[in-house]
């Protein structure tokens, strides 16, 4: 080569490798978008810059796949994200409690509802001791020791744990309030080996209120009906084989007794199949004409015996156009029956019960009204609660279920109707009822 | 001393029981002294010292066991004899009423009327031989 040739050689390998400086610092900088312009000669120079530019191209493929590996990622991580979201709100929808833990037993979730039952943080206690965040009291209220706790057996044994109400437990809230739980412990099992535990319960306050409640409707009613059965039970023994003879009137007497004490059994079964059906939403309603000032009259004969041996005299105002009313005719009798027994049941000797019942407009409007115990006005918003009877009336008159006016009191709403009374203790009471009245002939 | 001149005193609420016990035990040569309730029944077991007392639990104005104990506090009724007659079984009221020195406890639906004589004169015994 010439001088002239080596000149034009240099301008040359300036100009081009000054048009690579940009495209290094792109590169340095991340930036590998940029072609590279091939020189037009064919030579070393050409064939250096082609091999650049087949370096960026490859830079160029491996970037584009990098790309599509990283989306592919944020997908799966959103996928994942999204799966963790549903699996949160299923475990926070769950109305029993549950709690993770690992074969420490420490805690490694915790849903909202246990969260909520114990009064703790569910997030917090994460990595705590299971044992000092979930305490648990025995029936009498003593707390359990770590070996008896449910989990822990289900933990050292392998075997999943059961606690059924009968086991009667109950956990402590953090604000030292307790409620009744049923309690599964399970082991969590991965090729034989124990690596994780779960504990599951329920709170169980409203399941032990209903057992209470039949427990109690059974005591009352054997109580109750035993009273009667032991009086069939002697007065019979003494007509079958008296000691000495005994006078027509007296035997007389005797089966009346027998009598009232049969009917007292009935009374109670009556009631109890009442409050039954109610608690069962069982009661069918059938509206039909019937003859009211009958009703009332049949529901004061059956009270009679208990009328004439205290003496009480009874005064009806029945108002017009009621011997054909309709309504349902067994509800209207057993409200009746239970505030007429009431009324007689609740007055001293040779008091006065009035009962009244008229039309007011499309609605039967009854007054009841006794001069007796009445009922002290810090127990009168307890007088419809099942079982419930006023201090005073327990201590005046031993007999009564606490039935009667929860059960008049259901079969008033189930008509649709009101009830209330007033009332001042050793004063009396009065009891109003209105009741829808449906037209004749409509259905 | 023979029985006709035995005193019990029945403390029942429930008119037909009073009724039937008052009849039978009068016939069968009884000096019988009834009361109502609990505070009747305290008064009547002080002032007429009978021999024994069949005392019913759930009662108006002073339960049983209440009575029972009030009794036993006072120098003439701690050695009374006394029949708890009830139809509540439940052992917590059997065991307060023994605790409150019943010398029996019986079930009323249980028991026939001939039972519970037999049973009153079995105490009426027992009062007998362990007097010195």
């Amino acid at each position: 080569m010439d001088s002239s040739d080596l000149e034009t050689y240099q301008r040359d390998l300036r100009k081009h490798l000054k048009t690579l400086a940009p495209i290094f610092a792109n590169a340095a900088a991340g930036d590998f978008s940029q072609d590279v312009k091939l020189p037009a000669k064919d030579n070393e120079l050409s064939v250096f810059f082609a091999g650049v530019e087949v370096m960026l191209e490859a830079i160029r493929e491996k970037e584009r796949e990098s790309k599509e590996i990283l989306e592919k990622l944020y997908n799966v991580n959103a996928e994942l994200q999204h799966e963790k979201a549903v699996y949160q709100a299923i475990l926070s929808s769950i109305a029993e409690g549950l709690v993770v833990v690992d074969k420490e037993a420490h805690i490694t979730l915790m849903n909202q509802a246990a969260a909520d039952m114990l009064g703790v943080d569910g997030q917090a206690v994460i990595g705590r001791n299971y044992y000092d965040i979930v305490i648990t009291k025995d029936r009498e209220d003593k707390i359990l020791p770590v070996e008896k706790r449910a989990l822990k057996r289900a933990l050292t044994t392998g075997r999943k744990q059961i606690r059924t109400m009968t086991d009667e437990l109950q956990y402590v809230h953090s604000n030292g309030t307790t409620i009744p739980v049923t309690i599964t412990a399970s082991p969590v099992k991965l090729n034989n080996q124990i690596i994780a535990g779960v504990s599951t319960f329920q709170d169980i306050s409203t399941e032990k209120q209903l057992d209470r409640t039949k427990s109690e409707i059974i005591s009352i009613a054997s109580h109750q009906l035993r009273t009667p059965l032991t009086a069939i039970k002697w007065l019979s023994e003494q007509l079958i084989k008296p000691v000495h003879k005994m006078s027509r009137a007296t035997q007389k007497l005797y089966l009346q007794r027998i009598h009232a004490s049969n009917e007292r059994m009935i009374t109670l079964v009556n009631d109890l199949l009442n409050v039954s059906r109610i608690e069962l939403g069982t009661i069918s309603l059938s509206a039909q004409p019937f003859d009211l000032p009958r009703t009332i009259n049949d529901v004061l004969n059956e009270l009679d015996s208990q009328i004439k041996l205290k003496h009480i005299k009874v005064q009806k105002q029945i108002g017009s156009g009621l011997d054909a009313i309709v309504t349902d005719r067994r509800h209207v009798q057993v409200i009746l029956q239970n505030l007429l027994a009431n009324a007689v049941k609740y007055s001293p000797k040779n008091h006065t019960v009035t009962v009244s019942a008229r039309k007011d407009g499309q609605n039967l409007r009854f007054e009841i009204r006794d001069t007796g115990y009445g009922i002290p006005e810090n127990q009168q918003s307890k007088i419809f609660n099942k079982l419930f009877r006023a201090d005073n009336a327990r201590k005046q008159v031993s007999d009564g279920t606490g039935l009667g006016l929860y059960v008049g009191k259901a079969m008033v709403d189930q008509l649709g109707g009101k009830i209330w009374f007033e009332s001042a203790e050793n004063k009396g009471t009065t009891f109003f009822v209105i009741l829808p009245l449906t037209k004749p002939n409509s259905r | 001393m023979s029985d006709d001149l035995a005193k019990i005193l029945i403390v029942e609420d429930d008119e037909p029981l009073v009724e039937v016990l008052s009849e039978r035990f009068d016939n069968e040569g009884f000096e019988v002294i009834v009361a109502k309730d609990g505070e009747q029944g305290l008064k009547a077991a002080l002032e007429k010292q009978p021999d024994v007392i069949l005392l019913d639990i759930i009662m108006p104005k002073l339960d049983g066991l209440t009575m029972l104990k009030q009794l036993r506090a006072h120098e003439k009724g701690k050695n009374i004899r006394v029949i708890v007659i009830t139809n509540l079984s439940d052992s917590k009221e059997v065991h307060e009423a023994l605790a409150n020195g019943a010398h029996d406890f019986l079930v009323k639906s249980d028991w026939a009327i001939a039972d519970i004589v037999e049973s009153v004169r079995n105490q009426i015994q027992e009062m007998h031989s362990s007097q010195p």
